[in-house]
C-alpha cells in the first residue's frame, strides 16, 4: 500500500521529502507522515506532522490511491 | 586393515604445528579478544525520500567493559525503490550516530551529490524497481566510555520523489557489534 502512497505523492507533488513507518492507509496513518521542512547543520532532517504543501492533503491522496488501484 | 595409533601422550603435551592449523606454542596462549557480541534484526518498514538524515528505525546498543576497547560494527540494510522512472535518480547515503555514554556521528557513507551516494540506481527507461541488501562496516575507536552506547543508522534520499523503503516485506535489516579489548 505504501507504493501507491508514495505513487499518489508523486502525482500531486513531485520532489517532495518526506518520511513514514509501515504503511499509510488511513488519515490517521496519513497525519503521522513526516514532511522535511529543512536541513539543520548536521544534515539531519528537519520535519512536521503538519503537511506544508496545500497540494497534498488527505482527501487528495486517498483519491489518487484509489485510482490506482 | 591397518591400525591407527593415538598418541595420548603427545595430544596432552605437544604442541600442534602451525600448518595443521595450531599455534606451535606449548605454553603462554592467551584467550581470545573478542568480549562481546549485540545484534539487531529490525524488520518495521521504514520510508525516507528526505534529503536530510532520518533514522532508519535500525539501532544496536551496548555497554562496553571498558573504555579503551574498540566496538567493531557491522550493519546491513535491506532497501528497496519502487516505480524508478527516467525522470529521477534513486538511492540513499547512510551514516550511524551514537548516543548514551558516546555521542556523535562514527560512521558516515556518502559523497556530495549527484550519482556519489553510496547505494545508487538510475533508470533510463521505463519503470523500474529495485531491492537490495547493502552491508557497512566501521571501526569505533574513540567511545571511551563504559556506559551503554545506542548506535542508529540515518539515511537520506538522493531524490525527493524517489523513496527508499527499508525493511521492504518484512525483510530485515541487521546491526551487529562486537566489542574487541584493547
Amino acid at each position: 500500500m505504501s507504493y501507491k502512497f508514495l505513487s499518489a505523492i508523486k502525482i500531486l507533488r513531485p520532489n517532495t521529502p518526506m518520511c513514514f513507518v509501515g504503511e499509510i492507509e488511513t488519515e490517521e496513518d496519513f497525519n503521522k507522515v513526516k514532511w522535511e521542512t529543512g536541513i539543520d547543520e548536521n544534515e539531519f532532517s528537519i520535519t512536521t506532522t503538519t503537511c506544508p504543501h496545500s497540494e497534498i492533503t488527505w482527501t487528495k491522496v486517498s483519491e489518487k490511491m484509489e485510482a490506482l488501484t | 586393515m591397518a591400525l591407527s595409533k593415538i598418541d595420548v601422550a603427545n595430544m596432552l603435551t605437544g604442541v600442534t604445528p602451525v600448518a595443521n592449523g595450531g599455534t606451535a606454542l606449548s605454553s603462554g596462549f592467551t584467550n581470545g579478544k573478542l568480549l562481546q557480541v549485540q545484534h539487531t534484526n529490525y524488520s518495521t518498514a521504514v520510508s525516507i525520500s528526505n534529503l536530510g538524515y532520518e533514522t532508519t528505525g535500525l539501532t544496536c546498543a551496548i555497554t562496553p567493559s571498558a573504555s579503551d576497547s574498540k566496538i567493531f560494527a557491522m550493519f546491513k540494510l535491506q532497501c528497496r525503490g519502487h516505480s524508478i522512472t527516467s525522470s529521477y535518480d534513486w538511492g540513499y547515503s547512510c551514516k550511524v550516530t551514537r548516543t548514551g555514554g558516546a555521542t556523535g556521528d562514527i560512521f558516515e557513507e556518502k559523497s556530495g551529490s549527484g550519482e556519489s551516494f553510496s547505494t545508487y540506481y538510475s533508470a533510463d527507461g521505463d519503470t523500474t524497481h529495485t531491492s537490495q541488501h547493502s552491508s557497512f562496516q566501521f571501526l569505533d575507536t574513540t567511545h571511551d566510555t563504559t556506559s551503554a552506547i545506542t548506535y542508529t543508522v540515518y539515511a537520506k534520499s538522493q531524490s525527493a520523489s524517489e523513496a527508499a523503503k527499508f525493511q521492504d516485506s518484512t525483510f530485515p535489516s541487521q546491526f551487529t557489534l562486537m566489542e574487541i579489548a584493547a
